[in-house]
């Protein structure tokens, strides 16, 4: 039996870090109701990457991922009769995932206590860019202005600037996983007894998770953050990527005892004794110097020779694989850790596992996606609608049929 | 929340080090689970530092550590030298009565140890085991280790960040230890709410590799679906024009702005005194604007070389603009906007005094976590845990701490 097996989840409003949250659920076997608008669809349907040659609003695969195992129920929340069909899913439910405008949901009647009188032990989780409360609430947001005020840029980037963002879905995928752990602890709490619970998590603050010691560490009497240069990571070094003579390799050594036995590795035994170099500390303040010394050794033989003969002496560098490398390494092939996803107009693709291994009750890894509204019609119908309810619904644009799969 | 914290029946047997481990149960003590943490004399924790002298020790350096003592705050630490049998014995106690036991040392410890997962059911037949190794318990790779930064490099990540002619771009947290406690906690509680349904225990691996690839999903999604990685376009994003992140007046003072939507560059020309470029009917669009990027960005640029950062944030988001300040991570402790959510919160504590948290990132009914307790000194919660937990009686207490089996006194590490 899946860990979540006959947990009912509804998500209402959009975006990466509830759909990654719902993911998560879907894959440890929970039943996922992503309710989507008409004609329109999640804001991630427009988000890459796409597949080539196929239209709006199916192109995404990064939909595909988060939406596998889910239904795509396309109901108009704006609509009082649309609203309505939502609070009788979110009666049944266990979960109700509500990532619209901070206030949205109860302006729509589907708030925490809307929501609470149908569904008494309900635990409701709201995301926000800023949170539920503030003077920053109504601020709208992006992941690389939630990674700002996080915080995660600022040292990432040349020394004179500007800071780089990195690329992809980092505080939203990290968000989303924050607010699965918030719902598994609200859920066992509900098997201790309590009685579902109302969630507030920001994706500013769930991505603080990387950069809150900083702050720490200056009322400790620590360092103001720096940015010294792209790879340059303080304050210990090295902790970067050097180029191997093929491709690239990631150097992290902190201890004496990884120092000694990276300088033998690389053929510089000099190295041990310098004076310059004995501790990760001093080697971050002349990590400019260290680069001049180090830079031509690691280019001299390939990355995976260093990464293999490093980490056999117990000094943990890294290959840095390319996209294509993680498709074909043995060791990411034996534990599989790209999984087979398949949508109705996307076809079959691979993508990044769910990477937990729970011996007893396995996540499905990978899964079919839905098209917009394709199980529009279906879910209705098991709330007691018949067809020609429905089909005055949709003729009335409160709901969307049209990803029907025949 | 209730005084009753959602967690208060679960017992953690914590033999995690560093940032990651150390971070999940952080989360489930913060919610109100009893976590034990183990140590020895002879291998502390090293996210206490490493390679302190015999004076340094001496002085409580190891007491001293930011890192350790935020990540380690409402624990309940023990110090058990595990390589003696009768240490081993010691923890296995701890295990016949916990639901859970996490830990993060390399691959091959807890077996040479004689704490392997069918060890552990030996004693508690429904205990949950949680394994974070670097690269993954089984595989070609298994065994090899990694920090951080390892793991980040290790997922490829490095690769997605920056322009064409970088080269892989490493983001400077080294936040892979933190992503893989962050997916251990996840996948430790779906464990522990099956047992509850269940009683059943279970062995749950995780590769924090693999976790950092989640945050890589896009990449692995394009390499398939295309047949290339996602294009490098540096500050650039695939979608939203324009997108950048811009200096402002003072030196070194930078504002992020992302337009997500078309409405939003009508009002971005507006803020920055452009209604020039609002009117131009082929910037409506984002493929429009693509097109003339460099002249926007110019534009932009302009405007924000006059700026004071938070005051342009503060105008764009009141005009309905994206827009973050790339704050310091050192001065989060300032930022109105925690401050005015609660997210920060003092704690005493021996040797350092008062010094600030961060709380849970969520809140429960609008309360977050609360810090209960300093995080423990070397052995703090000897007596309390083997006399108070394990009813231990003082006369075995102290043979124990005669034999060094227990102790609170650290002795110089590697």
């Amino acid at each position: 039996m899946p860990a979540l097996d006959g947990i009912n989840v509804v998500e209402i409003g959009e975006g990466v870090a509830l759909g990654y949250c719902g993911a998560l659920l879907a894959a440890c076997g929970a039943d996922v109701i992503k309710i989507e608008t008409p004609g329109q669809g999640d804001a991630v349907r427009r988000l890459p990457p796409f597949a080539p040659d196929v239209p709006a609003p199916e192109a995404s695969g990064l939909h595909a991922f988060l939406s596998a195992g889910k239904s795509s129920v396309a109901i108009n929340l704006d609509s009082p009769d649309g609203a309505a069909l939502v609070q009788r899913l979110a009666g049944k439910a266990d979960i109700v995932l509500d990532a619209m405008r901070p206030g949205g949901s109860a302006d729509v009647g589907l708030g925490y206590e809307d929501l609470k009188a149908v569904a008494p032990d309900l635990i409701m989780v709201a995301l926000s860019w800023f949170g539920a409360d503030g003077g920053r609430r109504d601020w709208l947001g992006s992941d690389g202005v939630a990674q700002a005020l996080a915080g995660f840029i600022y040292p990432i980037g040349q020394k004179h600037g500007p800071p780089i963002i990195p690329g992809g879905y980092f505080a939203q995928i990290t968000t989303g996983l924050t607010a699965f752990i918030a719902t598994m602890t609200a859920l066992i709490g509900n098997q201790a007894g309590d009685n579902g619970t109302l969630i507030d998590l920001s994706i500013q603050e769930a991505q603080t998770t990387y950069t809150e010691t900083a702050g720490v560490r200056l009322a400790y009497g620590g360092p103001q953050s720096v940015r010294k240069g792209i790879n340059k990571f303080t304050p210990t070094y090295p902790q970067t990527i050097y180029p191997a003579s093929d491709g690239w390799i990631g150097v992290t050594v902190l201890t004496p005892q990884q120092w000694r036995t990276c300088c033998e590795l690389i053929g510089a035994p000099e190295l041990i004794d310098d004076p310059r170099f004995l501790t990760a500390q001093t080697r971050s303040d002349l990590a400019d110097e260290l680069d001049e010394i180090l830079i031509p050794l690691f280019a001299k033989r390939p990355a995976l020779e260093w990464f293999h003969e490093a980490q056999t002496r117990r000094v943990p560098l890294a290959l840095v694989p390319t996209m294509a490398d993680l498709q074909d390494l043995d060791h990411f092939q034996a534990r599989e850790v790209l999984a087979p996803y398949q949508h109705p107009d996307l076809g079959e693709f691979t993508a990044a596992a769910i990477p937990w291994k729970l011996a007893a009750t396995p996540l499905h890894h990978g899964g079919i996606a839905p098209r917009l509204g394709q199980h529009s019609h279906d879910v209705l119908q098991a709330l007691g609608l018949d067809d020609a309810g429905i089909g005055t619904l949709a003729a009335q644009g409160v709901v969307g049929l049209g990803g029907a799969v025949s | 929340m209730s005084q009753k914290l959602p967690l208060r029946d679960i017992r953690i047997v914590d033999l995690t080090m560093g940032w990651s481990g150390p971070l999940a149960t952080r989360h489930m003590c913060d919610m109100g689970a009893e976590v034990i943490k183990i140590e020895s004399c002879t291998h502390m924790d090293w996210w206490r530092g490493w390679g302190h002298s015999a004076a340094a020790l001496a002085d409580l350096e190891h007491e001293k550590a930011a890192a350790f003592n935020q990540i380690n705050r409402n624990k309940k630490g023990v110090a058990i030298d595990l390589t003696k049998p009768d240490g081993r014995a010691l923890a296995l106690r701890l295990v016949a009565c916990a639901d859970a036991v996490i830990e993060n040392q390399a691959t091959g410890v807890m077996a040479k140890l004689g704490l392997s997962y069918d060890e552990l059911c030996a004693v508690n037949p429904s205990i949950v085991m949680l394994s974070l190794p670097a690269f993954g318990a089984v595989g070609p790779w298994a065994g090899y280790r990694g920090y951080g930064s390892t793991v980040e490099h290790g997922a490829g990540l490095p690769h997605l960040t920056g322009g064409e002619d970088d080269p892989p771009i490493q983001t400077h947290a080294a936040l892979g230890d933190a992503c893989g406690g962050l997916n251990a906690v996840a996948a430790l509680l779906v464990a522990l709410f099956h047992r509850k349904r269940t009683g059943e225990g279970q062995y749950v691996e995780i590769s924090q590799v693999e976790c950092m690839l989640q945050q890589g999903v896009h990449g692995t999604i394009a390499q398939s679906l295309t047949g290339a990685p996602p294009q490098r376009t540096g500050n650039r994003h695939p979608v939203f024009v324009p997108h950048g992140c811009f200096a402002c007046e003072v030196p070194d003072t930078w504002l992020v702005v992302a337009v997500t939507d078309d409405g939003q560059w009508q009002k971005l020309c507006t803020a920055i005194g452009r209604d020039d470029l609002a009117v131009q009917a082929d910037l409506r669009t984002a493929a429009g604007r693509r097109a003339r990027e460099d002249e926007i960005e110019a534009a932009i640029a302009a405007w924000m070389e006059t700026q004071d950062a938070e005051a342009a944030m503060e105008a764009l988001q009141n005009a309905g603009v994206p827009a973050g300040v790339a704050r310091r991570p050192s001065d989060l402790l300032e930022d109105p906007h925690y401050i005015e959510r609660g997210f920060w919160q003092d704690i005493d504590r021996d040797v350092v005094g008062p010094k600030p948290h961060p709380l849970t990132p969520w809140r429960f009914d609008g309360d977050r976590g609360p810090l209960r307790m300093p995080a423990p000194l070397l052995g703090e919660y000897n007596r309390a845990v083997f006399c108070g937990i394990l009813g231990m009686d003082k006369d075995e207490f102290a043979a124990l701490e005669a034999a060094d089996v227990i102790g609170d006194q650290p002795m110089v590490m590697d």
